[in-house]
């Protein structure tokens, strides 16, 4: 049945287009295959992407599968003073937003780009496509937009939310993506390329950020120093100012697992469990070798699922997190969803993350008495561990080389001078409103 | 040089309202105005690799994304690596880690040139999704191109017998529009792999990797050594006007080449101000500063020189009336050793250079700053001007002006 709607359609399709055929379209027909492989020749001018992380900034070029470049995002200004993430994305962040002018915040983020692209790629005269968080204020949009487009003359810019862009890779069209970055984690549906905006959940709790601190309190806690004389002690404020140095607490937190749930009961009632994981690492520090036991590289994810040890915030667990955005869910997509899960953001490289959510997730489910999770599957390229880093990176370069669709949407500097902005993706819902 | 000078000392007002050193600015021939590096155009001219300094055009930088083939860096420490050679094969070693490349499991090579590095394992799934979006694309295209069209109801190709070979052709531009979409599969999700299975393939290594290693090869997975990193391309930049487009530096070419073909520097064109000795404070009485302004232009300036109005509070107020002055350009050389005519203000004269003494009253505060504007015309100096079609004679006679701020306490 289908296929004959097809070849029917189809049917309809050629002679839609042969009705009109003149003597010019024939020649357009010889002509088309030669401009075709032209264009194929000279991918010169393929469009630039860009993902801004709070952590790393990725760039690239359109149509290729790793990044060229992977930078901290931060850079240093021109009076030697480090400028990092926070201050960059101020606009993101109202409160802090308000405290100097826009030109402030326009000037640092006009200085970043400028790092970004003239250490690196000729960004001149080239499209640009810019993977944004879903929640990207409007001034930090339109102060890029400024920079990209007045500054670097780039011939055109455009926004892809990071949820739609991370599920291209994986020919998907029905996810759940959860981005655990430095900053927070958001998570929402996607489905047949549409976000499903209303049933996101976010929190500032589960991030590289809260894991590097939990690797600092755990350090401190059991992490012990050995002197030259042999002698062992605990660690005090210069130790940390070295370790701080050497950035060796981002270094734990990306080496540390994440264990199962029963393991990590062992830990919390302060035993040590019989079988060993890891073993203790010794890291030499000027003259002394810093003692990192088993218990900091494996425990501080146990902040992600264990709402005890959340006393800052009103956040919910990972595990919750997902949970509620099922219930929010129409009915007929609850069950696929888990299994349909998309992991990206540097957090989700962590070992045994993935275990460790599933695990969780039947129980919530169990207690709940729901079955959602009887098949909990994750989106992963087993050749690719390193994906999640720059999933988003990756489904935007794929858009990117669709050159047309990329001229349709995104906006020159012709259109900014006569007072159009960037084509966001919540125009449409406002259209319809 | 500059810290030893103190040429921070002196500012001089930019055309987009910053103030900078005078050795940081450009001068437009064409719009007349003071250009800095973050309001004017700039732009990669060319990329090099820093190790072997050898050049590639933008094109070029492309095909070899970004990266030296030929230089390698270490994955630990990112310092160089070297050759070593043992038994007329060739290793590489780290100088600063000790690291090597037979630590990655690297075999030895006939040529210390031409390391491996990972490539992408998923490319070619990556095409397929890459061709079926294309597909899309096109599909989503082409009704807007047969409506745009104007439609002859007269006349079908599909009429045609088959005897010049146009159907084919008309067969072929269907297939280009509608082309055959046979669904691509989904990338099945899978079952996450337990804890001790990736612990077990986890790279066993001495050191905890780092952030940086990681990110300088995210193709490397957590199970697979360090392989040596490809050095990235630098950019070298050149400067254009924002406003007329034209190039203000550009270098010559050749990455070792330190010449300039082109350079319009701010102080070949505007008069060069320098404190000349220490300043000497006296709290409310008059004290004063000795400046030194050079023409650096090749044609003779014609300046007036006028202490602005107290604006500011850090600003200090200065009782000097404006001087006008003629400093020669330091071509001619007939104007050497003129003595100084009897004058509070002008001190010496010698050769492009005149020494002018300005009194002030300091201010209440600790930060004393000087606010002079200049008013000049050049004779010469615009009379090469690359266009021709503006008048030259109005270009020579046209009033030029700068604001320059003097930091006068230390």
């Amino acid at each position: 049945m289908a296929t004959a709607q097809e070849k029917l359609e189809s049917l309809r399709a050629a002679r839609r287009s042969s009705s009109g055929v003149s003597a010019a379209s024939i020649l357009s027909v010889s002509s088309s295959t030669l401009s075709q492989a032209i264009s194929s020749i000279d991918n010169g001018k393929s469009a630039v992407i860009i993902e801004l992380g709070t952590k790393f900034t990725k760039l690239g070029s359109a149509g290729e599968t790793t990044p060229r470049a992977i930078l901290r995002t931060e850079y240093i200004n021109e009076n030697g003073v480090k400028i990092d993430a926070n201050e960059i994305f101020a606009l993101n962040d109202r409160k802090k937003a308000a405290e100097k002018p826009v030109e402030y915040h326009e000037n640092i983020i006009s200085q970043f780009f400028k790092f970004l692209f003239l250490k690196a790629l000729a960004p001149t005269d080239r499209p640009f496509i810019i993977v944004e968080s879903v929640f990207m204020s409007i001034d930090m949009r339109n102060a890029i937009t400024k920079t990209v487009l007045e500054k670097l003359r780039a011939k055109s810019i455009m926004f892809m939310p990071t949820h739609i862009c991370s599920t291209f890779a994986f020919n998907s069209s029905k996810a759940l993506v959860i981005d655990i970055g430095h900053s927070e984690c958001v998570a929402m549906p996607v489905i047949e390329g549409v976000t499903m905006l209303s049933e996101f959940e976010s929190a500032h709790l589960i991030s590289g950020k809260i894991i590097e601190q939990r690797c600092r309190e755990l350090l401190k806690e059991h992490g012990q120093i050995d002197e030259i004389n042999g002698e062992r002690r605990g660690l005090n404020d210069t130790d940390f100012e070295e370790i701080d140095s050497n950035n060796l607490i981002e270094t734990i937190a990306i080496n540390s697992i994440c264990i199962g749930k029963e393991r990590a009961q062992i830990w919390k009632s302060g035993k040590i469990p019989e079988k060993e994981l890891l073993k203790e690492h010794v890291f030499a520090m000027n003259g002394k070798n810093l003692i990192i036991p088993p218990i900091v590289l494996e425990t501080p994810l146990e902040i992600f699922f264990d709402a005890s040890l959340n006393t800052q915030s009103f956040d919910k667990t990972l595990p919750q997190m997902l949970f509620s955005i099922v219930e929010k869910c129409p009915i007929d997509l609850r069950k696929s969803l888990l299994s349909n899960i998309i992991l990206i953001g540097g957090v989700s490289t962590i070992c045994g993350l993935k275990s460790r959510i599933k695990e969780e997730l039947i129980e919530i489910c169990q207690n709940a008495q729901k079955k959602y999770a009887e098949d909990v599957r994750f989106y992963q390229f087993s050749k690719l561990k390193n994906y999640p880093l720059f999933g988003a990176w990756l489904g935007a370069s794929l858009l990117g080389s669709l050159r047309e669709t990329v001229e349709r949407k995104s906006i020159s500097l012709q259109d900014w001078k006569s007072g159009k902005l960037a084509e966001d993706w919540t125009d449409i819902i406002d259209k319809n409103v | 040089m500059s810290a030893l000078l103190q040429s921070f000392r002196v500012k001089y007002e930019c055309s987009c309202g910053k103030f900078r050193n005078l050795s940081d600015l450009h001068f437009c021939r064409q719009c007349f105005k003071i250009k800095c590096e973050e309001c004017a155009c700039v732009e990669i001219d060319m990329l090099y690799c820093a190790r072997c300094l050898e050049a590639s055009t933008v094109p070029e930088a492309r095909l070899k994304k970004n990266q030296c083939f030929n230089c390698v860096e270490c994955p630990m420490c990112m310092n160089i690596l070297s050759g070593r050679t043992e038994n007329d094969k060739f290793f590489l070693i780290c100088q600063a880690c000790s690291w090597q490349t037979r630590e990655a499991g690297i075999e030895d090579r006939d040529s210390a040139k031409k390391w491996p590095v990972y490539e992408n394992e998923i490319t070619n799934e990556m095409n397929d999704v890459m061709n079926h979006m294309k597909k899309l694309e096109m599909i989503q295209n082409a009704p807007k191109d047969s409506k745009n069209r104007k439609i002859s109801k007269g006349w079908s190709a599909h009429h045609l017998p088959n005897k010049f070979g146009l159907q084919s052709m008309v067969e072929k531009k269907r297939q280009m529009m509608f082309p055959d979409l046979t669904p691509l599969s989904v990338h099945e999700p899978e079952e996450p792999l337990s804890l001790e299975e990736e612990l077990e393939n986890r790279y066993k290594s001495k050191n905890l990797r780092t952030a940086d290693q990681i990110i300088r090869q995210p193709l490397a997975s957590s199970d697979q050594p360090l392989f040596p990193v490809r050095v990235p391309l630098q950019g070298r930049t050149s400067i254009r006007c924002d406003e007329c487009e034209r190039t203000l530096v550009k270098r010559d070419y050749g990455v070792v080449a330190y010449k300039f073909k082109i350079s319009a520097f701010a102080r070949e064109y505007v008069p060069d101000i320098r404190i000349s000795r220490p300043v000497q404070f006296e709290n409310d009485k008059t004290s004063h500063v000795l400046l030194t302004i050079t023409n650096l232009s090749s044609s003779p300036i014609q300046l007036k020189i006028s202490p602005q109005e107290k604006s500011r509070d850090d600003l200090v107020e200065c009782s000097t009336p404006p001087v006008n002055i003629s400093i020669p350009c330091s071509i001619d050389t007939d104007t050497a050793g003129v003595p100084a005519e009897k004058s509070d203000v002008i001190v010496f004269r010698q050769h492009n250079r005149i020494g002018l003494n300005f009194d002030f009253i300091p201010n209440q505060s600790n930060e004393h700053f000087l606010a002079l504007s200049l008013e000049y015309t050049q004779n010469g100096s615009f009379g090469l001007l690359a266009d021709k079609s503006q008048n030259t004679e109005e270009a020579s006679s046209k009033v030029l002006k700068a604001n320059v701020i003097v930091q006068l306490h230390n």
